[in-house]
């Protein structure tokens, strides 16, 4: 195999927007966009470790599919020629599916590819991977024992996020434009932000989950990280649309959000979280909120009602769900769990049925009493995670004179929304060089992922928000 | 409600253990106490809402 040449290096590093726009007026091949991103990969990843598969071949068969296409005058996707990795409890055809633990590892391949995997491919994605991530997304940090912690691009002694890690840190490094996370508490929007990239957590039920191992299943969702909105947008959309397969997918026509991120904002009523969100957080994480609201001219100041009991519902549910999809390997082999998880489970499936229960009842609860917020506005800025990348290893943080875990505490803002289902956007705050990357939530009501990304797109176009590729340092 | 602190939760993980069959290595064990005792904390800001008998789940299961 020859290596890539200019024009593929020369595209590798650029959004997915740019990327699938070069591939349909020729500029470039899609395989030579796939042979510079696979060598970057190869160069860059060592210093990451983002990646626990590149699927070499495939990427350059996918590609040279389109290029065929493209050849016969056939219509290519928007996503054409546009190289993607995804977290690795997606199902990749052939390809076992380790959901970040060493127990799945003895399982067969994957006979066929997930659904947002295949919705992909059929708008012209070519995958190149997939990407390390907490074992079973039990957590927000990517200290994964079996794989190696995933390192954060803009200072390698700091965590990536997670559980979604791999995704951020690939996005973040440039070594992809688009990948697929999953959050359940904030496993996108958590390394959204500590990566500095943009994530979309879609409403609960928009987008299919069928073929992602689950985690939670009454919590999960599917959404991409990428480096712009409009590139989170055109992965949205190519992925929206029912799917009898996945129980939770709601029957919605797909409901496009591409042509509408360049809208603006006007007429969008826009507050800041309080109450709840107003808890001990860093000066940088307070910062990022204050200065996107004064961006947006947001003065309007919103209690989100039950916030706080829903971040404890949901913590019920994770516990006690995310366990008992486990119990016979906790039975038969617990010592082969992921250390840091481990003790949980195993307490987890001996709560009384009667809290999850509970938890599932009180969810209609606060969500009831929750949605009147949005009789006032329209669009709810919160913080993403209370504190830049800490180190990897580190166990407590202090905010504000608070001691607390570490770990557990970076979902401490996204947690409730994911509770209640609505759709975020997570938007990386622009920054100084040499500082560390931090995001917030844009937040609206159920259904309107389109409000979260023209706002997205707005912080982005007035110079608020960015997400430049960088290289690991 | 029942008080968290009033449980011996070393002898809760010990009979709910046994009566699902699940072994707990002794090196793990407490771990899972204290781990069950952060659930419990949590659980009674939950527990603290008087649901009615009419306050149902989501169920998302569609026939």
């Amino acid at each position: 195999m020859t290596g890539p040449g200019t024009a593929g290096i020369a595209f590798a590093r650029q959004g997915a927007a740019a990327i699938a726009a070069a591939v349909r007026e020729r500029r470039v091949g899609a395989v030579e966009v796939a042979q510079a991103a696979l060598a970057q990969v190869d160069r860059v990843d060592a210093g990451v470790n983002a990646f626990t598969e590149v699927t070499r071949a495939r990427a350059l068969a996918e590609a040279a599919a389109v290029d065929a296409a493209m050849a016969r005058g056939e219509p290519v996707g928007p996503l054409a020629g546009v190289p993607y990795a995804v977290k690795n409890l997606f199902d990749v055809e052939g390809v076992v599916t380790l959901a970040g633990s060493k127990i799945n590892r003895e399982r067969p391949p994957a006979l066929a590819d997930a659904a947002a995997i295949r919705r992909l491919r059929d708008a012209g994605a070519v995958l190149v991977g997939a990407l390390n991530m907490d074992e079973y997304a039990y957590g927000f940090s990517t200290e994964n024992t079996h794989y190696g912690a995933t390192r954060n691009p803009h200072d390698t002694t700091r965590i990536a996020g997670g559980s979604s890690g791999g995704s951020g840190a690939a996005v973040a490094a440039g070594l992809v434009p688009l990948a697929l996370g999953t959050d359940t508490n904030g496993s996108i929007r958590v390394p959204a932000s500590l990566c500095g990239v943009f994530g979309l957590k879609p409403t609960y039920g928009r987008l299919s989950r069928a073929g992602g191992y689950l985690f939670v299943g009454s919590l999960d969702h599917v959404g991409p990280l990428a480096r712009s909105a409009a590139d989170l947008a055109l992965a949205y959309d190519a992925m929206q649309g029912p799917d009898p397969a996945d129980p939770v997918c709601a029957q919605r026509p797909v409901e496009p959000t591409a042509a509408q991120v360049g809208r603006g904002i006007d007429g969008l009523r826009i507050g800041v979280a309080d109450g709840y969100f107003a808890r001990p957080m860093a000066d940088e994480a307070r910062g990022a909120v204050e200065g996107v609201a004064r961006a947006l001219g947001a003065t309007q100041r919103l209690d989100i009602p039950e916030a706080g009991r829903g971040r404890a519902a949901a913590f019920l549910m994770t516990s006690i769900e995310g366990s008992l999809l486990h119990l016979p390997d906790l039975k038969s082999r617990a010592a082969d769990f992921e250390p840091l998880i481990r003790d949980r489970m195993l307490a987890g499936v001996l709560a009384p049925a009667h809290w999850l229960w509970q938890a599932h009842r009180v969810r209609r609860y606060v969500r009831e009493r929750a949605l009147k917020v949005f009789e006032r506005c329209d669009v709810i800025i919160a913080p993403s995670t209370p504190m830049c990348a800490p180190a990897i290893g580190t166990e407590w943080i202090t905010l504000e004179g608070e001691r607390m875990l570490a770990r557990p505490n970076l979902g401490l803002f996204t947690q409730p929304i994911s509770f209640l289902g609505w759709p975020v956007a997570a938007v990386p705050v622009a920054r100084a060089a040499g500082e560390l990357p931090i995001g917030v939530q844009v937040i609206a009501a159920p259904w309107r992922e389109d409000l979260c990304l023209r706002v997205a797109a707005h912080l982005e176009r007035i110079g608020i928000a960015a997400a430049p590729a960088v290289l690991p340092a | 409600m029942t008080d968290p602190a009033t449980v011996d939760w070393s002898a809760y993980v010990e009979s709910t253990a046994a009566a699902i069959g699940l072994a707990i290595d002794p090196a793990f064990r407490d771990g899972v106490v204290a781990n069950l005792e952060r659930i419990a904390q949590v659980a009674q800001v939950v527990n603290a809402i008087e649901l009615g008998d009419a306050d149902e789940a989501a169920g998302v299961y569609r026939p």
